[in-house]
């Protein structure tokens, strides 16, 4: 990041700073983070979290969510891995309940969601910009309905949806999936974002017909499969997603892409499908 | 004495003698010569007593396992359930020679047996700790619901590994790499039980080995 010539506006981490949500975890990434020349622009994942229901993730930055405006476009940062209590009635400790939400295939966990109070919150944020507005909304969680086994899902995901129909353009970047996913509803382009950590596979059902999937990784490359991102944002607020993948050609899922349905500008297809 | 007469009481005779036998056996009598007969409670009292005694050294065998593991598994996890084989229940299958004669509680025994493995596997598979990991990592991780394990492809030629590997080859390769575990022997009760839930997870899948 730091040798990339021009240096970007900012740079964005998509969530999960930590895997268990302790403290050494949480303050040895932020010291990693600090090392950006780039201002810094961040959310939280599920794994930053439930161990202590955000207080040290609050402590090191603040409110999870937030918006703002930069050259013409408003950006918007949620908080969109908010669970109903399913902790309590069980008498789990708060690692219990840390490790639950750490298991992406544990179907003790409730669904993620934005939830009302945020909803209402994202309602007054968006007010007073006029519906050519450029918006990008950051969320961890998708913001559509992928796969509810995996909490690739995120509940109220209508309600969310009809509050930003109202925009030409809405560009909404994700988290969670550790993949390239491609998506759109209506004025809403869905892109999702690699992880530095480690690949998921593609779930067995609810596939967006825009994604192109990448190349399955190969368990014998540590990194296949990982890397980061680029987003380079055009006049209209729609977005040309370049995927960096480590040891791999980075793809780009332009804007004409989405903006075409897919017609116009298709990425590559996979040679190493998954199977 | 008629021979008739003669035969009929030698029969009768035999008979009864039979039947306190019978009864001597199977009746119910007392346990102990002098000790009364049990009541239902009381024999209902002394089996509970030592079906807890099993369970206490259950417990102290398997320290910080709850009594209900296999429900709480359940709960968490997606696991494919077995094949259904009360077909073997139905018309004349079995009748006329004792193998194949099998009832409802045999096909009841196999599933909780079977289910009993294939949960032990999902706990293994979903636990660091269990794994003997070293870094936190479980299977689970690059694999929910052991998606993208693809057992129906081995064995296979693995040229990283050198040689042909069988799912338990690989699955021994990730608790050493990823994982950061020691490799489990063959037999290893954790190996198979998870082996048994990889598998039960792609029930249904054609079999293609060496497929890459």
């Amino acid at each position: 990041m730091n040798n990339l010539d021009p240096q970007p506006d900012f740079v964005f981490y998509g969530g999960d700073l930590a895997q268990l949500g302790q403290e050494h975890e949480l303050e040895l990434g932020a010291q990693i983070l600090k090392n950006l020349k780039a201002p810094l622009k961040i959310m939280v994942g599920e794994h930053d979290w439930y161990l202590d229901m955000g207080e040290k993730w609050r402590s090191l930055y603040g409110a999870p969510t937030y918006s703002w405006d930069h050259k013409g476009v408003h950006f918007v940062v949620l908080m969109s891995v908010m669970e109903k209590d399913f902790w309590t009635a069980r008498g789990m400790t708060p690692m219990e309940r840390m490790q639950t939400v750490a298991g992406l295939d544990n179907g003790v966990q409730s669904p993620f969601m934005v939830g009302e109070p945020q909803r209402e919150w994202l309602k007054k944020d968006l007010a007073r910009y006029p519906n050519n507005t450029p918006l990008i909304v950051f969320s961890h969680s998708p913001l559509y309905k992928l796969y509810k086994n995996w909490n690739f899902w995120t509940d109220d995901a209508d309600e969310v949806q009809a509050i930003l129909k109202r925009f030409d353009r809405v560009v909404v970047i994700h988290g969670h999936t550790h993949q390239l996913l491609t998506h759109r509803i209506g004025n809403i382009h869905f892109h999702g974002l690699l992880s530095t950590a480690w690949p998921w596979p593609y779930a067995p059902e609810g596939m967006p017909e825009l994604t192109i999937q990448m190349n399955r990784p190969d368990p014998f490359n540590p990194n296949d499969g990982c890397g980061d991102g680029e987003v380079l944002v055009h006049a209209d607020g729609l977005v040309d997603k370049v995927y960096n993948l480590w040891n791999r050609n980075p793809i780009t899922v332009a804007k004409g892409y989405t903006a075409s349905w897919g017609k116009a500008f298709v990425p590559p297809k996979p040679n190493r499908p998954s199977f | 004495m008629s021979s008739r007469f003669k035969k009929s009481f030698v029969v009768v005779a035999c008979v009864l003698a039979v039947g306190v036998v019978i009864a001597w056996t199977w009746g119910p009598r007392p346990s102990v010569a002098g000790e009364a007969v049990k009541t239902e409670q009381e024999k209902k009292a002394e089996a509970k007593a030592v079906v807890d005694t099993h369970m206490d050294q259950w417990k102290r065998k398997n320290p910080g396992r709850a009594a209900d593991w296999i429900k709480e598994e359940k709960e968490r996890r997606k696991i494919q359930p077995p094949a259904d084989n009360s077909d073997l229940l139905k018309g004349d299958q079995g009748k006329g020679h004792s193998y194949g004669n099998y009832t409802e509680k045999d096909i009841l025994m196999w599933a909780r047996e079977i289910e009993k493995m294939v949960v032990e596997g999902s706990r293994v598979f979903h636990s660091a700790e269990l794994l003997g990991g070293t870094i936190g990592v479980s299977c689970d991780m690059c694999h929910p619901d052991a998606s993208n394990t693809h057992p129906e492809t081995y064995p296979k030629f693995q040229p990283q590994m050198g040689r042909v590997a069988l799912l338990r080859d690989m699955i021994n390769w990730c608790i050493e790499h990823p994982v950061r575990g020691k490799a489990l022997a063959a037999d290893d009760p954790r190996m198979r039980a998870m082996e048994a839930y990889i598998l039960a997870q792609r029930k249904g899948v054609k079999l293609n080995y060496g497929k890459h």
